[in-house]
């Protein structure tokens, strides 16, 4: 299956950042004036509720990898916005866009994910980020 | 490869990327604007209003999942032993349905997730989204056990007082519970009287009375309306507890908690700016 790609980097904004629903409060876990960006190679995909979780292998400049893992929104939400589990392949570039946990541990909130290049969905509506309540 | 973290952007651009982010949740798929109806409640055999349905939060709504939504200032009237168990809430415990602990009630009237009613003659069911469960015995004799074990939900028993559903339920937890989003606190002497009604096709209505002698002054209520979902919605399996991965990174409490009663920082920073590779 072929990603989608986006027309408008703003509509995707939207509909990556989160609304009322949480099944944890955004602010309880992850810090909103920690914007934080990681590229590497998708490692492992786990399609799972109440999350999903794209870990990405990040590599320093010594070439230590460190394996950071993006939350996403859960299956059902992912599926409803038109992205697969398929979507993505073990080995995939990746770039992910999201807000830091706040114990400091490599764990972020994912609000944009980029795959080969190209936007896809990270978090949606219900996954307590930004913007919501 | 690289990770970085970005520094604040402007205010009026946070602002904007809110705005226009809650413009757009609303128009997704776990709440619905409201709509007016013409169209008459339906009714079952047995001349009662079906209350049956796939429920949705609207956006007036506000706050969503803060008990205190229809109080003067959000105030809750919190007795000294209320204030102890607020202030425990949000400093020393994990909101415990983030651990996959069941809301239970006054919670989930609260809650901005949708559910799902099914009625019968003699019990009637409301499903959640985290695949919970009330099953409701309806019943005007039955009358209320001497000492309920506890549970997230109370002892409930129903009863119809013409078009309306009558929930009254006691013997609620006291411990490992929040009583809605914001952590506010209740008691194991809780007593929650529900009244259900389904004012016409498109919506279901309830008022909560809600009277914790322990932890607040006097009884208060919490209102609420939602509409119906399209007939092809309904709930599916979410099995919280999968890959609760946060659980090991939750702090104490719901974080911030704004001024409008809603939680989340008061400002924050924005993204870093996007690929212009997603522009292709």
């Amino acid at each position: 299956m072929k990603l989608k790609p986006v027309v408008l980097v703003a509509s995707m904004t939207l509909a990556i950042a989160g609304s009322a629903f949480a099944h944890h409060s955004f602010a309880a876990e992850f810090d909103g004036n920690q914007p934080v960006r990681v590229e590497g190679v998708l490692s492992n995909i786990e399609w799972t509720n109440p999350h999903s979780y794209f870990y990405v292998d990040v590599k320093d400049d010594k070439g230590n990898v460190v394996t950071w893992g993006c939350e996403g929104a859960n299956p059902g939400a992912l599926t409803r916005r038109g992205f697969k589990k398929g979507d993505a392949k073990i080995g995939d570039k990746i770039v992910v866009d999201g807000y830091a946990a706040k114990d400091g541990a490599h764990l972020m909130d994912a609000r944009r994910i980029y795959l080969n290049g190209k936007l896809i969905f990270g978090g949606t509506e219900g996954d307590g980020g930004p913007g919501g309540q | 490869m690289r990770h970085q973290i970005y520094p604040r952007f402007t205010k009026s651009v946070l602002l904007t990327v809110l705005a226009l982010a809650s413009l757009r949740a609303g128009a997704q798929g776990l709440t619905a604007p409201d709509v007016k109806s013409s169209r008459p409640a339906p009714r079952t055999s047995d001349g009662h209003p079906d209350l049956s349905g796939y429920w949705k939060g609207t956006r007036d709504t506000k706050p969503v999942g803060n008990i205190a939504k229809d109080l003067p200032g959000l105030k809750l009237p919190l007795t000294p032993a209320g204030e102890e168990a607020w202030k425990h809430n949000l400093t020393a415990t994990i909101d415990p349905e983030s651990l996959c602990i069941p809301g239970g009630i006054p919670r989930h009237n609260a809650s901005a997730l949708p559910f799902e009613v099914l009625q019968g003659s003699k019990k009637i069911v409301f499903l959640y989204w985290y695949t919970y469960f009330r099953l409701i015995p309806v019943d005007a004799q039955r009358k209320h056990s001497e000492d309920p074990d506890p549970s997230f939900f109370g002892e409930e028993i129903g009863r119809w007082e013409k078009d309306t559903l009558v929930v009254d339920s006691i013997g609620f937890k006291d411990t490992r519970v929040w009583a809605d989003e914001n952590g506010s606190p209740h008691s194991d002497a809780l007593h929650v009287v529900e009244r259900w009604s389904r004012p016409d096709y498109d919506h279901i209505h309830v008022e909560t009375l809600i009277d914790d002698p322990k932890f607040y002054t006097r009884p208060y209520t919490y209102s609420r309306t939602w509409v119906a979902g399209k007939p092809e919605e309904e709930l599916h399996e979410y099995a919280c507890s999968e890959n609760n991965v946060d659980r090991n990174h939750l702090g104490f409490g719901p974080g911030p908690i704004r001024p409008d009663g809603t939680r989340g920082f008061p400002t924050l920073a924005p993204l870093p700016p996007p690929l212009p590779a997603s522009n292709k």
